[in-house]
């Protein structure tokens, strides 16, 4: 039987129950991209606890590997060196399809093992520390959208991404379709195969409003781990794709119509229990979790440019087309920036809406955390709860950033989220963003294009 | 009274906009209001490479640059992509018979540089690079000898190229990493002091310096 490594001691005892002979090895970029190693098991024995080394640009590349030549971290060396991946070994999994390969997360360290605070996963550690530290522990969890479609990846690139063939039965944009979904189950089925393998519990999975998209649901845990489970779900999606000769992205906007989202549930805990509930409070409503909201709400216009990472990631923030477009909240309200459910204890949680298809799961928890946090150290309520239609609103309610640069320019004078986050890491995200953008406008695109551009497919369809 | 005039870009601006809006604050504020002086109150620009449409509204107050209609008329034409290295190439539209406003056009749409030592100096200033004690770095323009060293740091950062070259890189038409990839500038240094440079002028390439 598969079982995770996590709980158990003896490593080499494990490798052998599951005949594992070979290890790949996975740590998210900052553009969320996963990379990493096939090791052979004594290479990766031998490399603990430390880790396999990689070139250092792994974590200064843009997302096609072009190193981030125009700026500076103080992570990186001064003629390109050698960084490592180290392995959680927590997270160290057999594949359960490849008989003999394992998998494990990783974080990117420095060569003496020293955490390197760029590195996406090891910033989502130090936040929940950071909670911690107050007593607190976040249960979360992320929906995952994609759309899926029956061309193969490479008859996708052929056709230039255009006219692909949605999965489904009907030409219709319908939503929970069950003739949509009994096309994607075949597909589906041995995703969930492999989640389960993996050691990922799920929830639900369901046919979604676009033509060929379907949304997955997680079961919640702490964020780190709900990170790492998104990641290792993409993977398998992709991996299952291409084994089926189909092709499925999370484009946040790969056609006109609907978009994929990635809304983030959370809730806060303290000893195990759910503190957002309180039933003597105002409307049930706990004076941490309106402290939270507060902060939440203070700095979405900043989070936006970790929630919303692509010039893609704009194209979906229109008004009426589900995805909000305001730095708002309210209860039982899918408009706002933020939803809120508070109806009983534990199921209460907040519903953070903005997040694109195409985030960094790492760095997007992060985010959020450090302007919960925001709001813990100021104690101010968010403004008041906004029961309206989330859209169609006078200008005179500010609309989130609507592009990438806008929002890194809100991000780059968040003073306060900075000093969670790291100056010196939000300063180097910004100047990703800034190099994205210069990307996307050096192609000579139309930004104002209604459909995505070629430039934009060419660089996320197969790879976000 | 140069102070009160602005020109300024809507959100979402293309580097195109922002690039023209760094050349118009240039301009305005070396030749004053009279600069606007009998303009019409919009002008539309056309990028040859992009096909891409910009407004220009002007007036007493300044100029405000925005993604123009595709059924505007066309005023200026030229090659106004950012990432070329080189200053805008344009013409005024043919049937403009104006040649007053015509060259006050001309005039505003055209970057004013300065000697490539002195512009390097106001950037190194304001980006602090050279302040601290950690560069020195070494310029040489080879189509003319002229060197000039600026800090007395450490860690040394050569660089070589043409008088051209160089004017363009000081005065924000063109960005070092480019001009490195393409063979226009030979730098010698650290991948970090590379970079470093390379951002402050990537900064003043988007006129976002503080």
């Amino acid at each position: 039987m598969n079982t995770p490594f996590k709980g158990e001691s003896d490593l080499n005892a494990w490798l052998d129950r599951h005949h594992v002979s070979r290890i790949r090895t996975q740590a998210t970029d900052l553009d969320g991209f996963a990379l990493g190693k096939y090791c052979a098991r004594e290479k990766f024995l031998k490399a603990l606890p430390i880790g396999h080394n990689l070139a250092d640009v792994s974590l200064g590349s843009d997302s096609k590997s072009t190193p981030h030549l125009g700026f500076w971290h103080s992570f990186r060396q001064g003629a390109i060196g050698d960084i490592a991946l180290k392995p959680d070994l927590d997270t160290l999994v057999p594949d359960g399809l490849e008989s003999d390969l394992g998998h494990a997360i990783c974080d990117f360290a420095q060569l003496d093992g020293s955490p390197i605070s760029l590195c996406p996963r090891t910033k989502l550690k130090t936040l929940e520390q950071q909670l911690a530290d107050q007593g607190l522990s976040v249960k979360c969890t992320f929906e995952l959208e994609f759309f899926l479609f029956n061309n193969s990846y490479a008859d996708a690139a052929r056709k230039r991404y255009q006219n692909l063939s949605p999965v489904g039965a009907s030409p219709l944009e319908t939503i929970y379709f069950l003739r949509d979904s009994f096309h994607a189950a075949p597909f589906m089925q041995q995703v969930l195969d492999r989640l389960d393998w993996y050691g990922i519990p799920w929830e639900a999975w369901n046919d979604e409003n676009g033509l060929g998209q379907i949304e997955l649901n997680l079961t919640p845990t702490t964020p780190t781990e709900m990170a790492d489970r998104v990641v290792r779900a993409k993977q398998i999606i992709f991996e299952t794709a291409v084994q089926q000769g189909l092709s499925a992205t999370f484009m946040a906007h790969p056609q006109e119509g609907f978009s994929n989202g990635m809304h983030v549930h959370h809730s806060l805990l303290r000893d195990g229990i759910p503190q957002f509930f309180d039933s003597n409070a105002r409307n049930r409503r706990s004076p941490l979790l309106m402290n939270w909201l507060g902060g939440l709400l203070s700095t979405m216009d900043a989070s936006v440019s970790y929630l919303c990472p692509s010039p893609n990631s704009y194209r979906r923030l229109r008004e009426f087309a589900a995805p909000p477009v305001t730095a708002t909240w309210g209860e039982e309200n899918k408009s706002t920036g933020i939803r809120l459910i508070c109806d009983a204890p534990k199921s209460a949680r907040i519903e953070h809406r903005v997040g694109a298809g195409d985030l960094n799961p790492y760095l997007a928890m992060a985010a959020i955390l450090a302007g919960g946090l925001v709001g813990l150290s100021e104690e101010k309520p968010p403004p008041p709860e906004f029961t309206d239609l989330g859209w169609g609103i006078p200008d005179s309610v500010p609309r989130l950033p609507s592009d990438i640069m806008s929002a890194a320019k809100a991000l780059q004078s968040a003073t306060k989220l900075k000093t969670f986050l790291n100056a010196e890491d939000v300063d180097y995200w910004v100047k990703s963003r800034r190099h994205e953008w210069m990307l996307f406008h050096r192609a000579g695109v139309d930004p104002d294009s209604a459909t995505p551009t070629q430039w934009e497919y060419e660089r996320y369809f197969a790879t976000v | 009274m140069t102070d009160s005039l602005s020109v300024v870009t809507q959100a979402g601006a293309a580097p195109t906009e922002t690039n023209l809006a760094r050349i118009l604050r240039v301009n305005l504020l070396g030749q004053g209001p009279k600069a606007l002086s009998g303009l019409p109150d919009h002008v539309t620009l056309q990028d040859n490479k992009t096909k891409r449409l910009i407004r220009l509204a002007i007036t007493a107050q300044g100029i405000v640059l925005s993604r123009a209609k595709a059924s505007s008329v066309v005023d200026v034409t030229g090659n106004f992509d950012p990432f070329k290295g080189s200053p805008p190439e344009f013409s005024v539209r043919a049937g403009w018979r104006r040649p007053l406003l015509k060259s006050r056009l001309r005039a505003l749409l055209t970057p004013r540089f300065k000697p490539w030592a002195v512009a390097a100096s106001e950037l190194f200033d304001r980006s602090n690079q050279t302040k601290n004690s950690e560069l020195t770095i070494t310029m040489l323009c080879n189509d003319t000898d002229e060197q000039h060293v600026w800090g007395r740091g450490s860690e040394n950062v050569s660089i070589i190229a043409s008088q051209q070259t160089l004017t363009h890189l000081f005065n924000g038409i063109s960005m070092l990493i480019d001009d490195i990839l393409k063979g226009r500038i030979q730098c010698q240094a650290s991948m970090r002091n590379i970079a470093l440079i390379t951002d402050a002028t990537i900064d003043q390439w988007l006129d976002s310096t503080p």
